[in-house]
């Protein structure tokens, strides 16, 4: 566009926006940052929400999982012809112990296949190599939480139970999304079903998976579940535990979903948080433009004049925002997906552009600064003409008698110096108050989130006291409670051993429907490896007989249950029973529909026909470092194996805690990534009034200096007016960090693993946010100080 | 017939502050008649700006009426109806301004962004008349006539203050207004470009336009069609009284610096001491140079300045505005630097010191007074009055309030020191800023127009004080445009386009304006005499006229006695220049050595053309001295 075909009004209005740079880009951060984080977290949920529906759908995921006894292809064939199936499999899924070196055993699930070349469902996603193992070779899942460690081209080494040692080759990487959902399982690999008798299984499946005709249909596919259960029963075998899923319902779809959700809140905060930044910026921009604003009032200019050309700034900011955080929102959105879907076995379609994402950001990008600059404008352009083109500064016209005026009067004892930065601090309270708000929200969700982060890890450490053991051991079957621990005990670092049973069952309706799959723990009575957080009731006492403690997940299924009511329960090979919920725990559930439960040793042994037998154990070292888990744990394996036991696993307690720990460090992330953002928002604010206030006290700071301060001073005042602003916003930021920190993990809780975590209150966020906020008065204020104590001070003096 | 455009009926306009209110307009009553060049003189604070709002409907009327008569008459009823400014809204009168006048101020007012182009078109654009060639050829058409039509796509910051004002003028004109308001116009400029200014003004005026023009300048006087004189708030009319004479006296008035009924000095109780090196000058400047450059180009303020000043001397430094005694000032108080030259304060080359510790000297040294007072707005007066002390570390910590608190009394505020300078009077300002300017016992005192923004009986104790301060043996240099003040100082600096004037030529030919007393300084040449040394003999041809500087000069009559003594401020030579051109006495040396600035005789006639007033005085006094001659010869036959 021909520049002189622009009106001298609209001519200014461009130079104002490209004549300032330093203030355009800190108006237009304050906009791009917020429109950039929500922009970031619409894209990843719009991408998210469609690929993740899509990409599970695409695996053909089974809506039906058994766990039962060994069974052929006959049984296979014979679910099929059940009503309402569409498709039926076997696979055997066999546990071993791989490594590179000999030394360092990880537990692995090997699932194992007739044929992955026909394979119709619980497709695998190709990463690197092939999908389709030989014999005695190993495909491994991909997985970066809980990684194998092993590549394309290892030689794998394979511990079977009985501590046989096998080496495979490693031919592929996948992504298994029916399997990401179970965060607590270990690594996953694949193989040959005539493999898994070379691993120590048998050439059998344990394991059925059935796709149904309404796969998107629950009632439909609990139907069918029903009909297969009932099948294989009068087939004579054990339904040990079953699972369904939606076709095109990933497991943690609405956990992850739910935790965008999060991250949109706080992308909006943040999004409010910048308003007020642009409400300070455009203050003291009109202010700047005061005598401007009078000069062309004087020369004809009405007040919508004025407020069209300054509406029009504030538009022209925007779209410099848009054509930077729109573009950068897209990427950031779209690679946060891929990170997320890397997590998930998500296959993400590809980059594309959101347009609802660009819509919302279009739309906060205008109405936010708009809203924001209302005021401001609104103020500016009915300033009198007088009033902007006089020599006397608002400010020194407001210095009255108020409150904060009279503190020098209190408080004689401060030197003058040190007054005059306390007062400056309050001289433009409306600008103060805008900086100590984002401040504050800044600062209060900055704690918030180690809050957060310290509850989660107490969470995490509350749910270690349920394996409170230093190793834990796993034969693939029962064995005599007093022979392992004879052997145990001989291990050197081993302190202590008991044998804990378990039993996995069904939650059942009046008409014995299976409602839930509920697992049982059955440590010894006297056991002291286990220490719950009660939320009601009691513990297991030793003369309970048919009485669980179960996790508080129950109440997702049964929200009014309380300590004494009952719960149905079907154990296989025993009838349906009542079992008394004496009490009910703290637990997480990220496990599907799973309830965790214990009871009494001796009524599950006695329930399961094991009496004096278990296939778990759990081992006290002398010594509760990794160190020394990992050598009883290598030791106990060693020993027992070469006797000819059938360990399935052994692990450290402390590495298992890790593992289980990384779901949360995933979300930590991304809150402290939200969490840094308002700090920059905040910095941010705090830089921009500082340069202001010292910016509109240039003259001051000439009559300072012409009366003898020197540089230090300058530097000083500006420095503590810096501070104060900081500290009192620390102060504020920490009493509201309490109802932040209880409002977001509360959310975080109930979005993703269905339990109330209490909330933790960790120093570490205050001290940290202390420091950073230390450190940013400083820098946001010594910056334009050194600016100020070198202004000459020749404008305070008329001069030609 | 002429019209009236503007009738002003006993506008009064009181001002809100926090000291109570103040009235800066009693009651002014005037008419504007069409076509006039209308001045109006005053001192700063004499009210000229606020009358200039009260036409402009820049500032709200407090009682009284401002009525304007539109120029564009309503065909139809053939009468113009009378706007009253004063009821209309803030948008009315930037619409009637847009249409109907242009202003001009003393600090051109151009908005940065925009080139000279489009600051022109701007009243354009608002008064909805804007056509984006049409305009653009009226506005060049304009620059052309202020002669800047090369510098059309240039920001205001690439060219010079004349010629920010000259676009100022040509914005002021975009829309054909019937009136010009300049408040001040040529104050930031230097002579000539003021001339240049003026002119523009003056033609303007040919073409039928009203032009009212605010200034503190009474040697304009004589370029308006008419001139009224206001002070105090108050108009008078009569032209030939000088303002001091003409001030409306109220005795019933308070004085806003209250001297407490003091009748003695009013520092009477001041402690200070006296630390300076006396075998030192208080100032010496030699050869300093301060040129500026910026993007229109550079401008050289001050041209090989030399000055000298003792402790204990009360100098004023005058000079018109554009003169560069504001620079002077800050090359004194080490608030800029000089281009070149030397500048040693009490005998420190304060230049070579960092900007930091100038900052302390300067603390410990130099007491500042500014114009505008420059008290920080969020301590108290006795705060501020601390402060020096505390950022010097002079004085124990806890003797400092109390040292204030005396200083706040001495100036009459000793029921003010917890106030806020909001919450008190100008005034009162300017005196807590002598205080906190003495706060470290300096021995040097720089005020730069101290009395610029007070009403004249402020002003004038404050001129006490300083005095009271000069006698107590502080070095006071006190710089105004006000050459009233000069009487009440014990050394007069002028200075003029930069360059510090001869203090003879100033003092012997008072009536000279600063540039011909400039070029007179350029002509003189200086010459020492030693105790009776003949400097005219009686006879020769005489080719000078003499100015006496320091010393004196005996006129020797028949006998060789010496029949008059001429001393400082007095001169001798015009008699035989303006006669026979050969010495009718003979001329020598006094007693002790004699300063004696010889101006040649063509520039002594330059200056008898170019000065009426200057020559008025030189023929009155030769006429006397011919007179006397004659008397005695008389006396002699006899």
């Amino acid at each position: 566009m021909n520049p002189k075909l622009l009106k001298p009004s609209w001519r200014k209005v461009v130079a104002d926006l490209i004549g300032n740079l330093s203030r355009t880009l800190l108006v237009v951060a304050s906009i791009a940052v917020g429109v950039f984080a929500v922009g970031t977290i619409a894209t990843m949920y719009a991408i998210f929400r469609e690929d993740i529906t899509v990409s599970y759908a695409s695996a053909h995921p089974a809506n039906i999982e058994v766990i039962t006894d060994p069974f052929d292809e006959e049984l296979v064939k014979a679910i099929e012809r059940i009503p309402g199936v569409t498709n039926a499999e076997g696979r055997h899924m066999v546990s071993v112990r791989v490594g590179l070196d000999g030394k360092n055993w990880k537990p692995l699930d090997v699932m194992t296949a007739d044929d992955f070349t026909t394979t119709e469902m619980n497709l695998l996603t190709p990463i690197s190599g092939t999908t389709i193992p030989n014999d005695r070779e190993l495909i491994v899942r991909e997985d970066p939480m809980n990684s194998s460690g092993l590549q394309v081209g290892d030689e794998a080494l394979v511990q079977l139970a009985d501590g046989t040692t096998r080496s495979m080759k490693v031919v592929g990487t996948v992504g298994d999304q029916y399997a990401a959902g179970d965060f607590a399982a270990p690594p996953r690999g694949y193989a040959t079903l005539d493999t898994a008798e070379w691993l120590g299984g048998y050439n059998l499946y344990n394991r059925l998976y059935v796709q149904t005709e309404n796969g998107h249909d629950e009632e439909a596919i609990a139907a069918v579940l029903a009909l297969v259960e009932d099948k294989i029963e009068r087939t004579g075998g054990t339904v040990y535990q079953t699972s369904s899923n939606l076709t095109t319902e990933h497991p943690l779809e609405s956990i992850v979903l739910a935790m965008i959700g999060v991250l949109g809140a706080l992308g909006i905060l943040i999004m409010l948080l910048s308003s007020s930044l642009i409400i300070n910026t455009l203050n003291a921009l009109l202010t700047q433009h005061r005598r401007q604003i009078g000069v062309m009032k004087l020369v004809g200019a009405r007040s919508m004049n004025i407020s069209v050309m300054y509406i029009a700034l504030i538009i022209g900011y925007g779209i410099i925002a848009l054509i930077i955080a729109v573009p950068l929102g897209m990427a950031a959105g779209y690679g946060l997906s891929l990170f997320m879907g890397s997590f998930l076995s998500i296959t993400i379609q590809g980059f594309r552009i959101v347009p609802v994402a660009i819509i919302l950001q279009v739309i906060l990008a205008f109405a936010v600064p708009l809203i924001a600059g209302y005021f401001p404008v609104t103020k500016g352009s009915k300033t009198t003409v007088r009033r902007a083109i006089s020599e006397d500064n608002p400010v020194e016209e407001g210095g009255g008698t108020g409150l904060l005026d009279k503190l020098g009067v209190w408080f004689k004892w401060l030197s003058r110096p040190l007054l005059l930065s306390i007062r400056n601090t309050f001289r433009r309270k409306a600008r103060l108050a805008l900086t100590l708000f984002t401040l504050i929200v800044a600062g209060a969700i900055f704690i918030a989130v180690f809050n957060v982060r310290y509850s989660l890890n107490g969470f995490m450490d509350m749910l270690g006291q349920h394996f409170m053991a230093d190793v834990t051991v796993a034969f693939s079957e029962p064995y005599r409670t007093e022979q392992i621990e004879q052997i145990a005990y001989q291990v050197p670092g081993v302190e202590y051993i008991e044998g804990w049973g378990g039993a996995a069952g069904e939650i059942v309706d009046e008409n014995d429907d299976a409602v839930s799959n509920i697992i049982f723990i059955a440590p010894p009575g006297e056991s002291t490896l286990l220490k719950a957080d009660m939320v009601a009731g009691r513990w297991l006492e030793p003369e309970d007989e048919k009485a669980l403690t179960i996790a508080d997940s129950i109440w997702q299924t049964y929200p009014d249950l309380k300590p004494g009511d009952t719960l149905r329960i079907d154990l296989p090979g025993n009838r349906i029973e009542e079992w008394e919920v004496v009490g009910i725990f703290r637990f997480m559930n990220m496990l599907g529909t799973d309830s965790i439960a214990y009871a009494n040793n001796e009524t599950i042994s006695r329930l399961t026909n094991s009496v004096g037998t278990t296939a778990s154990y759990r081992v006290v070292a002398d010594e509760e470092t990794q160190e020394r888990q990992e050598q009883v744990s290598t030791d106990l394996n060693r020993i027992l194996r070469e006797q000819g036991y059938k360990v399935k696993n052994v692990e450290a307690g402390l590495i298992t805690r890790q593992q289980n720990g990384q779901a949360m460090n995933i979300l930590v992330i991304f809150l402290l990534t939200m969490a840094i953002l308002t700090a920059v928002v905040g910095s941010i604010g705090l830089m921009g009034t500082m340069g202001m206030n010292v910016m509109e006290r240039t003259r001051e700071i000439g009559v300072m200096r012409a009366i003898g301060a020197v540089d230090g001073e300058i530097i000083k005042s500006v420095v503590v007016e810096g501070l104060m602003i900081g500290l009192i916003s620390w102060v504020v930021a920490v009493v509201i960090s309490y109802p932040i920190s209880y409002a977001l993990l509360n959310m975080i809780s109930t979005a993703m693993v269905d339990a109330s975590m209490p909330l933790l209150i960790n120093w570490q966020g205050f001290i940290l946010w202390l420091v950073l906020v230390i450190f940013l008065s400083a820098v946001a204020s010594v910056v334009p100080a050194r600016s100020a104590a070198r202004l000459t001070i020749r404008e305070v003096l008329a001069y030609e | 017939m002429t019209e009236t455009i503007f009738q002003v009926q006993n506008v009064v306009k009181i001002y809100k502050t926090g000291a109570g209110g103040f009235t800066a307009l009693k009651g002014v009553s005037f008419d504007v008649q069409k076509g006039e060049f209308l001045g109006i003189i005053g001192k700063s604070g004499a009210g000229k700006t606020t009358l200039l709002n009260m036409l402009s409907g820049v500032s709200q009327i407090t009682s009284g009426k401002v009525l304007f008569t539109p120029q564009t008459q309503n065909k139809k009823n053939g009468d113009s109806k009378l706007l009253s400014i004063g009821e209309m809204s803030q948008d009315e009168l930037s619409v009637w301004r847009g249409h109907n006048m242009g202003i001009v101020y003393q600090s051109f007012e151009l908005l940065p962004q925009l080139n000279l182009v489009d600051n022109i078109m701007l009243p354009q654009e608002f008064a909805g008349k804007y056509q984006a060639g049409v305009s653009r050829e009226r506005a060049l058409a304009l620059l052309d006539i202020v002669e800047l039509s090369e510098h059309a796509n240039k920001l205001p910051a690439h060219i010079s203050g004349g010629q920010k004002q000259r676009v100022a003028i040509a914005r002021a004109l975009v829309n054909d207004p019937s009136v010009i308001v300049a408040d001040e116009p040529t104050g930031s400029l230097d002579t000539v470009t003021a001339n240049v200014i003026f002119d523009i003004f003056a033609k303007l005026v040919d073409q039928g336009k009203t032009v009212i023009m605010v200034t503190h300048d009474m040697d304009l006087a004589e370029r308006f069609s008419r001139t009224l004189l206001i002070s105090d708030g108050e108009l008078v009319d009569e032209l030939h009284h000088g303002p001091e004479e003409s001030a409306v006296e109220d005795e019933a008035a308070v004085p806003i610096i209250a001297d407490n009924g003091h009748t003695g000095p009013l520092l009477a109780n001041l402690q200070t001491s006296a630390t300076h090196d006396i075998s030192k000058p208080a100032v010496s400047l030699k050869q300093v140079v301060k040129t500026y450059v910026n993007a229109a180009g550079s401008f050289t303020a001050l041209k090989g300045v030399d000055l000298e000043i003792e402790y204990g001397q009360f100098v004023a430094i005058v000079g018109k505005s554009g003169s560069g005694k504001s620079t002077l000032l800050n090359m004194l108080t080490g608030i800029d630097h000089p281009t070149s030259g030397h500048v040693e304060m009490g005998g420190e080359d304060i230049y070579s010191l960092s900007e930091s510790k100038r900052a302390l000297w300067r603390g410990k040294n130099v007491g500042i007074v500014f114009q505008f007072f420059q008290l920080l707005p969020t301590l108290t007066l006795l705060e501020n009055t601390i402060l020096p002390m505390d950022y010097c570390n002079v004085y124990p910590y806890n003797e400092r309030p109390k040292r204030a608190m005396e200083l706040l009394k001495m100036v009459g505020l000793e029921d003010h020191i917890y106030d806020l300078p909001a919450n008190v009077s100008n005034g009162q300002q300017q005196a807590a800023a002598i205080a906190r300017s003495i706060a470290t016992d300096p021995s040097i005192i720089v005020a730069d127009e101290p009395t610029g923004n007070l009403d004249s009986r402020s002003a004038d104790v404050v001129i006490r004080v300083f005095q009271e301060l000069a006698d107590l043996g502080k070095t006071i240099l006190l710089v105004t445009h006000d050459p009233s003040l000069t009487s009440r100082v014990d050394r007069t600096v002028i200075i003029s386009d930069g360059e510090i004037i001869e203090p003879i030529v100033a003092s012997t030919l008072p009536s000279l304006d600063h540039p011909q007393m400039l070029h007179a300084t350029h002509k003189v040449e200086k010459r020492i005499y030693d105790p009776g040394e003949v400097i005219i003999r009686q006879g020769e041809p005489v080719d000078y006229f003499y100015m006496v500087g320091d010393g004196e000069v005996e006129i020797m009559g028949e006998g060789e006695t010496a029949v008059s003594t001429l001393t400082t401020h007095e001169f001798f030579g015009e008699v035989e220049l303006m006669g026979k051109g050969t010495a009718v006495a003979a001329v020598r040396a006094g007693c002790k050595p004699t300063k004696v600035a010889l101006l040649p005789k063509d520039e002594f006639f330059k200056i008898m053309n170019d000065s009426p007033e200057t020559s008025a005085q030189i023929m009155k006094v030769a006429a006397e001295r011919r007179a006397e001659n004659q008397a005695r010869r008389q006396l002699e036959v006899a």
